[in-house]
């Protein structure tokens, strides 16, 4: 009972940090109370006028930050909807059809496993001229492995369930079980799959932008980050208190945001993990 | 075993769940006492309740006298010696209650050494005769092997061996035949009328032929309470409660005659007589009165406004 | 109605030593129109297999599968889904029978929709028809299978398939989850719309008891093989096979050990190791089914 409501106040509160990003970058132009762009005078302190100061190039930080939010989910949801659609078709293909086509596809999903994410990923960035959308592209080619990995196992459990079975006895066609007794059957699954993923994506770009391989005209709070990593006087003056944390923050918070919605979500799509008092009787 | 005024509840989100509901019996020293219900209607829960092994959320009240102890009184620590050693319990499916990573010897073999202070081999020693016993053969190297190497019957068997391993006085058997074949059936009751022959039993079952090779006496439960209890002649022959009968009715052998509607749900009875929605002799009086269990034979007790023989 | 002939599945096992494992074995029987043939036997005996391999659920190895008419196993797939309406199937859990996600009323439009034999606007009169045809309310239609108990979603599944108007319905272990007063339930309903709709039936159970009231003739199989075929009062009154003897014993012949799985078949008699009545030749030569009255078939060498 009391693990439900814990979970409860968990994915209101993940889903209210997500709903305010969303806000935020929808109307990005609205609130931010600059051009990011437009250069100021350097390094300013923070004052009525900027209220996080501006930075090497004279830049509103705040407003630099507010635009960010616009990169940053953007980049988490094209790449989680992709990956995630992906990777959910790759999976029901492979667990309905069996045969060769599963054989292709879970090899393909046993490479990439195996591979270090995290590592090729930096490396291909690198090579990649610095564009959002190649980002995108790079996060969508491991992203939906886990994904068409899980859909699959469930497949192979919901294919054999009675039915199924007396879907094709009506006389159903593939594609019709798949899309009226099996896709909807996975879709709680794939949902919490999709929040988890943006949350890793969110991660994994401000780790990429960080290292300088974002986009630097796009900019999200990795790159933010990044731009006040390379100031020389970040750490020997207080500027970090207003150039690097507010960013920082951002990213905690909108992971935060993601994993307490996935959990809540898990546990409330996953009838294993419900708590029942009492047993069998 | 006394058991009087039992009754168990659990808490859940849609209302207190009354498995147990006032229930009244005693078993005797040597008797197997069948408990014959439908899914849902409590007997396992009773079951578990002399055991002491609910959910902690579940509230039990009243008294089970066991040996001039109320077991519901007792400690954990003196629960943990009277399970296993003086009371022992079979339960359903061999196949979750056995643990599969460990050797079928070992796991008779704990129990030994838990209750009885023998050593290891001594233990092990014990373990191979008991499997012998329930007459598995080849018992010393079957003792080696895991629960998977073992087939439904046989598992069955090795439950058996455990349940009896320390020389309990009192059994309690929840659907010992439940999921085996017809043949692989009839073996596990000749060997349960065999090993429990000079023990009480509380053999707890919905199959009403197996109660009937085994039980001494016989109770019909119907949403939580007992509704007719009998010498197993009683039952069969002469049935006074109309769930009993329509109960009997409604087997294949007998015409398949079946109970209208279904069991109530343990949250919500019907109010008066729990039966009498089911009931094709309802009157006014099952539907405002509550019936008491009334000895309406000799030894044959039964729960109806309207019992008659 | 119904003729199986020589019906044989083998399943190959094994990843290094590739070997035949034989779950069906070369079983003929035949029902006619508005009958029933009860299929006995224990788990593992392969008597789910032949439900399968009759809707070529599961494909067979070799053998023949005639139904009113046609043969089955030359059917393209998509000549096999056309015929496949005609023929239904009930399974042994009728809460894993329906989506859980769909409510009870959508499942039993289910074939309506796909099939478009009743017009849009009078689907849902129908329902309502099939509904209570099965002893189901009104109110249950918009309910969900996890809101029904086991003996009304079995009621759910054979509304459903009353909608196509089958004319071979196989059940598998129809009430084997069921309790005793529900299960009486359903198979006295199960007959009622038997007579109603001249349906036939292949009623696969473990049950001797079940399968005598519900049958016209009766079929006992043991590993793979089917031991003694006839009529339901031949079978009952005058069983020939050692096995269905002890089967309709109620326990008074006690048979030794277990059956062993389908990949170490004994040789000879596959029931000899446990048979009490067995003499030399049994282990050596298996025996082929003899007529012992008309209709009536035991394979023993006994007989």
């Amino acid at each position: 009972m009391t693990r439900m409501k814990v979970n409860d106040v968990l994915g209101s509160l993940g889903l209210g940090i997500l709903a305010i990003l969303v806000v935020v970058a929808i109307f990005a132009p609205q609130i931010a109370p600059y051009d990011p762009h437009h250069t100021y005078k350097r390094m300013e302190r923070p004052s009525s006028e900027h209220l996080l100061g501006t930075n090497d190039i004279g830049n509103d930080i705040l407003s630099e930050v507010i635009y960010g939010t616009r990169v940053s989910l953007f980049i988490a949801f094209m790449v989680s909807i992709t990956a995630i659609t992906i990777g959910t078709s790759l999976g029901l293909i492979a667990g309905y059809s069996g045969g060769v086509a599963e054989f292709m596809i879970m090899r393909i999903v046993d490479i990439f496993l195996t591979i270090p994410r995290l590592v090729l990923i930096i490396v291909i960035a690198a090579f990649m001229p610095r564009s959002i959308w190649n980002l995108i592209a790079v996060f969508i080619i491991f992203g939906w492995v886990m994904t068409a990995r899980i859909v699959r196992s469930e497949v192979l459990t919901l294919r054999n369930q009675y039915y199924v079975e007396s879907a094709r006895m009506l006389g159903g066609s593939n594609l019709y079980i798949l899309w009226r007794h099996i896709l909807p059957n996975v879709i709680p699954l794939v949902v919490v799959q999709f929040i988890m993923e943006a949350g890793h994506v969110i991660v994994a770009e401000a780790g990429l932008s960080f290292l300088g391989l974002g986009d630097p005209v796009a900019r999200s709070w990795g790159t933010t980050f990044h731009y006040a990593f390379e100031c020389p006087t970040l750490y020997t003056s207080d500027v970090w208190m207003w150039w690097m944390l507010p960013p920082g923050l951002c990213i905690v918070a909108t992971v935060l945001g993601f994993t307490f919605v996935g959990y809540a979500l898990e546990e409330r799509l996953n009838p294993k993990l419900k708590t029942v008092v009492g047993m069998e009787i | 075993m006394r058991i009087s005024d039992l009754k168990t509840n659990f808490p859940t989100p849609d209302g207190i769940v009354r498995a147990v509901d006032t229930i009244d019996l005693s078993i005797r020293d040597t008797e197997t006492f069948g408990l014959i219900g439908e899914t849902g209607c409590g007997k396992t829960v009773l079951g578990l309740t002399i055991m002491r092994l609910l959910h902690p959320a579940a509230t039990m009240e009243g008294e089970i006298i066991y040996k001039g102890k109320n077991l519901l009184e007792a400690s954990e620590a003196e629960m943990r010696t009277i399970r296993g050693r003086e009371i022992a319990i079979i339960l359903q499916n061999p196949t979750t209650s056995l643990n599969p990573v460990m050797r079928v010897g070992e796991q008779i073999a704990e129990a030994i050494r838990l209750h009885q202070g023998l050593n290891k081999k001594d233990a092990a020693a014990k373990a191979v005769e008991m499997l012998d016993a329930v007459r598995i053969p080849s018992p010393s190297q079957r003792a080696n092997e895991y629960p998977h190497e073992f087939s439904g019957g046989m598992k069955q068997r090795v439950m058996i061996a455990m349940g009896l391993a320390c020389n309990p006085s009192f059994i309690i058997a929840d659907e010992p035949t439940k999921g085996l074949d017809v043949t692989i059936k009839a073996q596990i009751v000749e060997l349960m009328k065999e090993m429990t022959e000079r023990k009480a039993m509380l053999l707890i079952t919905h199959d009403l032929s197996v109660a009937r090779e085994l039980c001494d006496r016989i109770a019909l439960m119907y949403a939580g309470e007992l509704v007719e209890y009998a010498p197993l002649k009683g039952i069969f022959e002469s049935p006074l409660h109309p769930y009993t009968r329509g109960f009997l009715g409604s087997l294949p052998e007998r015409g398949l005659v079946p109970i209208p509607g279904m069991s109530p749900s343990l949250i919500d009875f019907p109010d008066g007589c729990r039966f009498h929605p089911r009931c094709e002799h309802a009157t006014e009086v099952c539907r405002r009165e509550h019936p008491e269990l009334v000895e309406f034979n000799a030894g044959h007790f039964v729960r109806c406004h309207h019992a008659r023989s | 109605m119904l003729e199986v002939e020589g019906l044989t599945k083998q399943f190959s096992s094994g990843i290094m030593k590739k070997r035949n494992v034989s779950a069906v074995d070369c079983v003929s029987f035949h029902i006619k129109k508005g009958k029933t043939l009860g299929l006995v036997g224990e788990s593992g005996c392969g008597k789910t297999t032949i439900g399968r391999l009759i809707l070529r659920l599961v494909e067979p190895t070799s053998g023949k599968v005639v139904f009113d008419g046609i043969d089955l196993l030359s059917l393209k797939r998509s000549e096999l889904r056309k015929i496949r309406p005609r023929m239904q199937m009930i399974f042994q859990d009728p809460d894993s029978s329906l989506n859980p996600r769909l409510k009870i009323g959508t499942s039993i439009a289910e074939p309506l929709r796909l099939h478009g034999t009743v017009p849009k606007d009078e689907r849902a009169q129908k329902i309502m028809e099939l509904v209570e045809t099965v002893g189901l309310n009104p109110e249950h239609v918009n309910r969900y299978p996890y809101q029904l108990s086991g003996g009304q979603n079995q009621r759910v599944v054979l509304a459903r398939i009353l909608a196509l108007n089958p004319d071979l319905i196989i059940a598998d272990e129809p009430t084997s989850s069921l309790d005793v007063s529900v299960q009486a339930q359903i198979l006295n309903l199960m007959r009622d719309l038997q007579k109603k709709f001249n349906h036939t039936y292949l009623f696969i159970s473990h049950d001797l008891e079940v399968v005598k009231i519900m049958s016209d003739q009766i079929a006992v199989m043991y590993l793979g093989k089917l031991v003694e075929v006839g009529e339901t009062t031949d079978v009952y009154n005058n069983a020939k096979h050692p096995y269905t003897q002890a089967l309709l014993s109620s326990r008074r012949i006690l048979l030794k050990g277990e059956t062993p799985g389908p990949a170490d078949i004994p040789t000879g008699c596959r029931f000899h190791p446990r048979c009490p009545q067995k003499q030399d030749k049994c282990a050596i030569e298996e025996p082929e089914p003899v007529e012992v009255e008309k209709g009536h078939y035991v394979a023993c060498h006994l007989v």
